[in-house]
C-alpha cells in the first residue's frame, strides 16, 4: 500500500514537471503570459509530489515494511530510530529520493519568491530549467532508481544498513546537508540558462542568484566538513580525507563553485567575464551530476561494473546533455557576451580573483583528471593504474600554499589598480605576523619548510582578514552602527570564511606533518609510551547494546587516569566486525585508539592502535566559522548606492578613494 | 623610499632562514621503520576499499607491510621494493603514478594547463593595456563630487 502511495507521489512530482515546464515554455515562446502564469500553478505541486513520496518511504521504513525491497535492503528490525529515518539517504534509490525532495523545496521557494515578476521571461525560464532538471530525477524514480519496488514474498526481518552508516548520528545530517548544497547550485545554473535563453546578459541574474549560490556553497562546505569529520569519527584509520572518488565528488563542485563567487565579483563591478562566469555556472551544476555519475554508478571501481548498473547510463546522458546545451547557449550568444571593459593592472582587486580563477580552476583540473584519468586509461587500452593519496597530496600543497599567499594579499588589493605603497602599509602588519608565527615555530625545532611555510601563510591570511574585518567594525562605529555590522555583509563575511580557511589548512598541514602513530601489542596490564604519554591496557570486555548489537571493548588508561574504550561492534550475529575507534580531542592534539586486533586466546594481547593528530580539533573549528562566514554574508549588509558605480555592491571604505572616474561602460 | 621597505626586506629575510633553518636534516638516516612506512603509504591495500597498506588492519595489507619492512631491513633500496610489488601485486597497486609512461600526463598536464592559463592572461592584459589618458579630468571629479554629494555621501 505505501508503495502505491510512494509511486503516486513520484507521479504527481514527475506530471507537474513536465505540465508546468512544458506549458511555461509554450507560454513565454509564444510571449502569452497568462498562458505562463497558468502553467506555473504546477508547481507546487512538485513539491507535493516529492513530500508524499518521502512520506511514503519514511512510513514504511518505520513500520519496517520489509515488502519494499528498498527497506529490506537498508532497514531491519533491530535498527534504532535515528538510523531507521536516516535509512531513506543511505543508499541509491532514497538519496535520489532526497535529491527530489530538496530540489522541489529550491524550486517552490524560488517560485515563492519571484511572485511579482512570474511573467519576466527571466523567471519563467529559470523555473523551466529547474523543472526540467527535477522531471530528470523524478524519472530515475520511475525508472532505473525506483525506491518503491516491491517485493513478493516479504523477508520476516531486513538486512539492515551498512553498519558503517549506523555507527554516528553524523550519518543523519551529513548527507541532507551535502545535498542541500549540490541541489541548491541548480538554482543559479537556472537562471544563468535563462539569462541566456532571454539574451539579457547584464548583471540582473547574477544579483538574482548571489544569495542562492552564498546558500549553496555554505552548504556544501558544511556537507564536506561534517563527511570529513564523519570518516575521522568512524572509519577507524585516523585521517579524515582519503581523495577517494566520492570526496572528490564532492570536492569538485566545491572548487568551481568558490571559483565563481570570487569572479563573479568582477563581473558585478566591472561588467567582465561574462562567459567566464557563465562556464563556472554550468561547469559547478554539470560536475555535481558528473559527481553522481562517478560515484553512483559502479563505474569508479572497475569500468566492467558499467554494464550491471543502468542508473550510469542516465546520469552520463543528462551530464552530456547539460554541457551540450550549456556550451551551445554561450556559444549562440557569444557576440552578445563580448564585455567592452578592460582590466587595467594584474596588481589589483580583478587581477587577484583571477589568479584566484587559475589556481581554483587549476586545482579542480587535477582532481577530475586524477579522478577520471585510471578510467580513461583502462577503457582506452585495459592498462590499470590507480591515482590516489599521494598523487593529490603532491599535487594540493604547491596549490593550497598559492592559495594561502593570494587570500592574504588579494583583499588587501583595490580595484583597478594597487600601488606598491598602498600595498606595503596594508600588508605589514599580516607580514609581522607571519615572521613572527615562523619564527615561533623555527625556534620550537618544528621541521618541513612546507609546514612553516604553510603557518607562515596562514598566519598572513589570517591577519590581513582580520585586518579587513577590524576595519569594517570601525567603519560601521564610526557611522553610528554597532560593531556587529563589521561582520555582516558579503566583503566582511567573506573574512570570516577566510579566517576558517586559515584554521582548516594551519590544521590540514599540521596534521599532515606531526602526527604519528603506533601499533602496539600488549597484554592486559601492560603498558607503553607513545609521545611522552603512558598507555596502558586494562583489558577486555563484552557489551550488549541496544538493537541486537554486540561490542568488544579494550579499556585504555592513559597517564594514569582517564580511560578510554575503543572497540569493536557487530551489528549482527553473522554480521562484518566494524572498529569503533575512541577519539580524545584536545586543542593541542587528538589521541585517537582503535581495536586493532582482539586477542586470540583470553588474557593474550591485543594490538591497540593509537595515533597522535595535531590540531584537528581546528579543522572542524574552522569549517563552522566557514559556514558562520558564509551565513554573516547571506545577511544583506546595507548597500551603499554610488553614482560612481553601476551595481553599488557592498565593499570597504578604502575601495571608494581609490575609484577612478566612471567604470569602463 | 628605501627606509620604507627595510621592514618588509627584513621580515622577508627572516622568514627565508626560518624556512631554511626548519628543512635542515634530521641529522640521522632514516630508520627501517620509517622507510618501510614510506613505501607502504604509496601500496593500496588490495582488499580494502580506499586505504593505503600503511593506513590498513587487514590481514593482507599487515602481510604485505612485513614482507616490505622485511626486504628494507635486508638491505634493498627503495626502488627494488617498489619494483617488488608491481611484479607480484600489479603496477595498479601503486597509488603514485610514475613519472614516465601514461601515468605521467597526470603529472604535466596541470603544470601545463596554468602556463597556459597564465600566457592567456599575460596576453589579455597585454590587449587590455590602457590607451590615452584614463587620469579624471578636473570635470570629472566636479560631477563625481556633485553625485555624491547628492546620494548623501555614502
Amino acid at each position: 500500500m505505501t508503495a502505491q502511495f510512494g509511486i503516486f507521489g513520484v507521479l504527481i512530482g514527475f506530471a507537474a514537471c513536465v505540465l508546468g515546464a512544458s506549458g511555461m515554455a509554450v507560454g513565454v515562446v509564444r510571449q502569452r503570459p497568462t498562458i505562463t502564469l497558468f502553467a506555473m500553478k504546477f508547481v507546487p505541486y512538485v513539491l507535493i509530489g516529492s513530500v508524499v513520496a518521502v512520506a511514503a518511504m519514511e512510513t514504511a521504513l518505520l513500520r519496517h515494511d520489509f515488502s519494499l525491497a528498498y527497506v529490506a535492503k537498508n532497514n531491519a528490525l533491530s535498527t534504532p530510530l535515528a538510523y531507521t529515518i536516516a535509512g531513506m539517504w543511505s543508499a541509491l534509490e532514497g538519496s535520489i529520493l532526497l535529491w527530489g525532495l530538496i530540489l522541489s523545496l529550491y524550486i517552490t521557494i524560488v517560485w515563492r519568491r519571484f511572485k511579482a515578476r512570474r511573467t519576466d521571461p527571466l523567471v519563467a525560464w529559470a523555473l523551466i530549467v529547474m523543472l526540467a532538471v527535477a522531471a530528470f530525477f523524478f524519472a530515475l524514480m520511475l525508472g532505473p532508481a525506483n525506491p518503491f519496488k516491491t517485493l513478493a514474498f516479504p523477508p520476516l526481518d531486513g538486512t539492515g544498513p551498512n553498519p558503517l552508516l549506523q555507527n554516528h548520528i553524523l550519518m543523519a545530517f551529513h548527507p541532507p546537508i551535502l545535498y542541500t548544497g549540490y541541489v541548491g547550485f541548480t538554482v543559479p545554473f537556472a537562471f544563468a540558462v535563462a539569462a541566456l535563453a532571454t539574451g539579457r546578459l547584464g548583471e540582473g541574474w547574477l544579483l538574482e542568484t548571489r544569495r542562492w549560490t552564498l546558500i549553496a556553497w555554505g552548504a556544501l562546505t558544511l556537507g564536506i566538513v561534517l563527511g570529513a569529520w564523519w570518516s575521522y569519527e568512524v572509519l577507524g584509520w585516523g585521517g579524515f580525507w582519503g581523495w577517494d572518488p566520492v570526496e572528490n565528488a564532492s570536492f569538485l563542485p566545491w572548487l568551481t563553485g568558490t571559483a565563481y563567487i570570487h569572479s563573479v565579483l568582477v563581473q558585478e563591478r566591472r561588467g567582465m567575464l561574462r562567459v567566464w562566469n557563465l562556464s563556472l555556472v554550468c561547469a559547478t551544476f554539470s560536475l555535481t551530476i558528473l559527481g553522481t555519475f562517478l560515484t553512483r554508478s559502479g563505474v569508479i571501481q572497475s569500468v566492467h561494473a558499467f554494464s550491471d548498473s543502468n542508473i550510469g547510463p542516465w546520469l552520463l546522458t543528462f551530464f552530456a546533455v547539460i554541457v551540450a546545451v550549456s556550451v551551445g547557449l554561450i556559444g549562440w550568444r557569444g557576440d552578445r557576451l563580448r564585455s567592452p571593459g578592460a582590466i587595467d593592472s594584474p596588481l589589483s582587486r580583478e587581477g587577484g580573483f583571477l589568479a584566484n580563477n587559475v589556481l581554483f580552476g587549476a586545482f579542480a583540473f587535477v582532481i577530475l583528471l586524477g579522478t577520471v584519468f585510471p578510467l580513461v586509461v583502462e577503457a582506452w587500452n585495459g592498462d590499470q593504474l590507480s591515482i590516489g593519496e599521494p598523487y593529490f597530496n603532491s599535487m594540493a600543497r604547491p596549490i593550497g600554499v598559492a592559495m594561502l599567499f593570494l587570500m592574504a594579499v588579494a583583499p588587501a588589493l583595490p580595484w583597478r589598480k594597487a600601488s606598491g605603497e598602498l600595498l606595503r602599509t596594508r600588508l605589514q602588519w599580516p607580514m609581522v605576523a607571519a615572521t613572527a608565527v615562523v619564527v615561533a615555530c623555527a625556534a620550537a625545532g618544528l621541521r618541513g619548510a612546507w609546514t612553516l611555510l604553510t603557518f607562515a601563510l596562514g598566519a598572513f591570511a589570517g591577519a590581513a582578514a582580520l585586518r579587513q574585518l577590524v576595519l569594517g567594525v570601525r567603519n560601521a562605529r564610526r557611522q553610528g552602527r554597532s560593531a556587529l555590522a563589521g561582520f555582516i555583509g558579503r566583503a566582511n563575511g567573506g573574512m570570516v570564511v577566510h579566517i576558517g580557511v586559515v584554521l582548516v589548512a594551519v590544521a590540514i598541514a599540521a596534521s599532515g606533518s606531526y602526527g604519528s602513530s603506533a601499533r602496539l601489542v600488549l597484554k592486559p596490564g601492560e603498558s607503553a609510551m607513545v609521545s611522552g604519554h603512558k598507555i596502558e591496557f586494562l583489558g577486555i570486555k563484552d557489551q550488549t547494546l541496544a538493537g541486537g548489537r554486540t561490542r568488544t571493548v579494550a579499556r585504555i588508561r592513559t597517564d594514569g587516569d582517564r580511560i578510554d574504550e575503543p572497540a569493536i561492534t557487530r551489528f549482527s550475529a553473522a554480521g562484518t566486525p566494524i572498529g569503533t575507534p575512541s577519539v580524545r580531542t584536545g586543542l593541542r592534539y587528538d589521541l585517537y585508539f582503535t581495536l586493532a586486533k582482539l586477542p586470540i586466546v583470553d588474557g593474550g594481547a591485543a594490538v591497540i592502535g593509537v595515533k597522535v593528530q595535531p590540531m584537528i580539533v581546528w579543522l572542524w573549528v574552522g569549517g563552522l566559522i566557514m559556514a558562520i562566514g558564509t551565513a554573516l554574508a547571506i545577511v544583506p549588509g546595507r548597500r551603499t548606492r554610488r553614482p560612481t558605480d553601476p551595481s553599488t555592491v557592498g565593499s570597504s571604505d578604502d575601495d571608494r578613494l581609490l575609484v577612478g572616474a566612471g567604470a569602463g561602460r | 623610499m628605501i627606509r620604507r621597505w627595510a621592514l618588509p626586506a627584513v621580515l622577508l629575510i627572516v622568514i627565508v632562514g626560518a624556512l631554511g633553518f626548519s628543512a635542515r636534516d634530521i641529522g640521522r638516516p632514516p630508520t627501517a621503520e620509517e622507510r618501510a612506512q614510506s613505501i607502504a603509504s604509496r601500496v593500496k591495500c588490495p582488499v580494502c576499499n580506499g586505504l593505503s597498506v600503511q593506513q590498513s588492519e587487514a590481514g593482507l595489507a599487515r602481510t604485505i607491510y612485513a614482507e616490505i619492512l622485511r626486504q628494507v631491513q635486508s638491505g634493498r633500496s627503495d626502488a627494488q621494493v617498489t619494483q617488488y610489488i608491481v611484479d607480484t601485486y600489479g603496477r595498479e597497486q601503486l597509488t603514485r603514478p610514475d613519472a614516465s609512461g601514461i601515468g605521467s600526463i597526470v603529472w604535466i598536464a596541470p603544470v601545463v594547463l596554468v602556463v597556459l592559463s597564465l600566457a592567456g592572461l599575460a596576453a589579455a592584459f597585454r590587449r587590455w593595456r590602457p590607451s590615452g589618458s584614463r587620469t579624471p579630468s578636473d570635470a570629472d571629479r566636479a560631477l563625481v563630487q556633485r553625485a555624491l554629494r547628492r546620494e548623501g555621501g555614502s
